[in-house]
């Protein structure tokens, strides 16, 4: 039988709210199998974005086990989560969160976290930005470029180490609807193409339209939802 | 390393007003210290004694030196103590006794002995330095003082009643080659009368393996306790009295100067982080260390430190050069000469103090709650 990629086994997280306990992820389990795209929704405050936390190792759980390929999370120190995170997880954020001063290419890089770049590298940081369509673009600040256009920096950014599994949280969040679009299918065809797991948090129906499963968080609990995919 | 410094500058070139105004007041910093180091070196330099320094004979009981008068004959007599491997008399006259950067101080020698007696420590830059034994008027003009009052061959000028004539300038081994007016006896006694068959001081050269305290002690039973006789450097610091110790407290200037110096650069620092506490939020997110990041937002304070600090104390190494001052008190110079050395370490300590004042809050911020940052990032 073959081993899911993604083991997350009877996981609680909670949270100090004023004199309020806030449990947003209570007991939750669930397997996602290499190279699988998941689609995550819920309502705002459903606990999406601290699932993402804890699978990618940002944050730690109160309880339960997250096993990512052959790595059991929860025993990683914070450091180690850090270094594991550089080499294995790509993120994608709602707000692109690129660095103002440094062009295209130079984001790009950035996801080579822990390492020096080397020709290579930027050889790749180019491929993937034509890929993206933005070989002409390369060279211009976040600030010059429209946010459908960051939103494809961030995501070869996410994808220049190679990681194994890429996390986005709400990444067509910011954008309009022909962008949400377009942005969702290159994030999809990019991680298919690089044979990475994909878990995207989101509220657009779209996306999750897109992919493979998907499941709605609400009190602490993954429920699955029917696959449009499969339905098609 | 390439792209974190990429990083750090165009993060500086994004607040050009706060990088600016922090360089501009690291470079005026460190300008201070620079001078004030400077100070204090030429400070310890003059109080320090040197291998090889001569003993200074002057009439006891005199701290001014131009107050000292002994008889010329007095060189004879120091000539036959045993020990004294050479004598010259020197007729000091100042125009300011007191501490004063424009004063001039000039010597007296016997200008047919001068290169014997002298030869060795100076060197002739320009000029006809046999003008001093042949030519009335003439003077060997240290190089400090030609600088400092732009001075050329050839250029005549007064000081103390004293009219002379640029036909050399010298250098020397000992900042008073460097910072003096030599000229003969005969300029010297034709313009001061009252110095005729008088010396100031005399300069004695101990033979070799000579103890200098014994020597001292025979060359002042020798003059009947008329004289008084020690080392140059003690001579020097008991005529200047404070102010080598003035000089040396330049030190002290300095490090006030450094302490101002981080706390700038720290609160450039704090102003940096809260603006890059996004960006560092997002690297650390996306998985670089937090030893790397808090390296990254150190190297935009070396990088404001060593630039203010370079510009700084470049600046204050060309005015030291080009003003050339050299403070008199008594007849004794102390030059403020510019230390190549000394430019570079405060432009170094500078980026050094710029990182050291960067990374406790660069390390608080890239230490903080991933977590939370990333929820007020969003």
């Amino acid at each position: 039988m073959a081993t899911a990629h993604i083991e997350i086994k009877g996981l609680r997280k909670s949270y100090r709210s004023g004199p309020e306990t806030i449990s947003p992820i209570d007991g939750l389990s669930l397997q996602l199998e290499r190279g699988e795209v998941v689609a995550l929704i819920g309502p705002s405050g459903s606990g999406k974005s601290t699932l993402l936390n804890l699978l990618a190792g940002i944050d730690r759980p109160d309880a339960g086990q997250i096993r990512i390929g052959d790595t059991q999370l929860e025993t990683l120190s914070a450091g180690a989560r850090d270094r594991w995170r550089a080499s294995h997880i790509g993120l994608v954020f709602q707000r692109f969160h690129l660095i103002d001063v440094l062009n295209a290419e130079a984001n790009v890089l950035l996801g080579l976290a822990g390492r020096s770049c080397r020709g290579a590298d930027r050889e790749r940081a180019r491929d993937l930005l034509t890929r993206l369509g933005l070989a002409d673009r390369r060279s211009h600040r976040p600030s010059q470029l429209s946010g459908g256009q960051q939103q494809r920096v961030a995501i070869a950014r996410a994808l220049i180490h190679q990681p194994e599994v890429v996390l986005a949280d709400e990444p067509t969040g910011n954008l309009d609807g022909d962008g949400a679009a377009t942005i969702t299918e290159v994030l999809i065809s990019e991680a298919r193409a690089a044979g990475a797991t994909l878990c995207i948090v989101t509220h657009d129906h779209r996306v999750s339209d897109r992919a493979d499963r998907s499941f709605m968080l609400e009190r602490g609990k993954l429920t699955p939802l029917p696959s449009m995919r499969a339905a098609g | 390393m390439k792209r974190w410094l990429g990083l750090a500058w165009s993060r500086m070139a994004k607040a050009p007003l706060r990088s600016g105004a922090t360089i501009l007041g690291v470079g005026a910093i460190a300008a201070l210290a620079c001078a004030a180091l400077h100070l204090a070196a030429a400070g310890r330099h003059l109080a320090a004694a040197q291998p090889g320094e001569p003993l200074i004979t002057m009439q006891a009981g005199r701290i001014c030196p131009s107050t000292s008068h002994l008889p010329m004959s007095a060189r004879d007599t120091i000539a036959a103590v045993p020990g004294v491997a050479s004598v010259s008399a020197q007729q000091v006259a100042v125009s300011d006794c007191k501490v004063s950067t424009t004063a001039t101080t000039f010597r007296g020698v016997n200008g047919q002995d001068f290169w014997n007696q002298h030869g060795a420590r100076i060197r002739v830059l320009a000029g006809t330095p046999t003008a001093l034994a042949t030519q009335p008027g003439a003077a060997l003009v240290g190089e400090q003082v030609a600088r400092s009052r732009q001075l050329a061959l050839g250029d005549s000028f007064e000081s103390a009643g004293i009219t002379v004539t640029v036909a050399a300038i010298i250098d020397g081994e000992r900042m008073q080659d460097r910072a003096s007016v030599w000229v003969d006896h005969a300029t010297l006694e034709q313009a001061l009368p009252a110095l005729r068959d008088t010396a100031t001081l005399f300069e004695i050269q101990g033979a070799v393996g000579q103890d200098p305290e014994q020597l001292a002690e025979r060359i002042d039973a020798a003059l009947g306790g008329l004289a008084h006789t020690a080392p140059f450097s003690a001579t020097a610091a008991r005529v200047t009295g404070s102010l080598a110790a003035s000089l040396q407290s330049g030190g002290t200037l300095a490090l006030a100067a450094a302490i101002a110096g981080i706390l700038l650069l720290a609160n450039a620092a704090l102003l940096s982080l809260r603006s890059a506490g996004r960006d560092l939020t997002v690297l650390r997110a996306i998985g670089h260390p937090r030893s790397v990041l808090a390296g990254v937002a150190s190297i935009e304070g070396g990088l404001l430190g060593l630039l203010g600090g370079a510009g700084g104390a470049l600046l204050a190494g060309v005015l030291v050069h080009c003003a050339a001052t050299v403070i008199s008190t008594e007849g004794i110079s102390v030059g403020i000469e510019l230390m190549p050395g000394l430019v570079a370490t405060v432009g170094v300590a500078a980026a050094l103090c710029g990182l050291l004042a960067t990374l406790v809050p660069a390390w608080w911020a890239a230490r903080g709650d991933l977590h939370r940052a990333l929820g007020a990032s969003a």
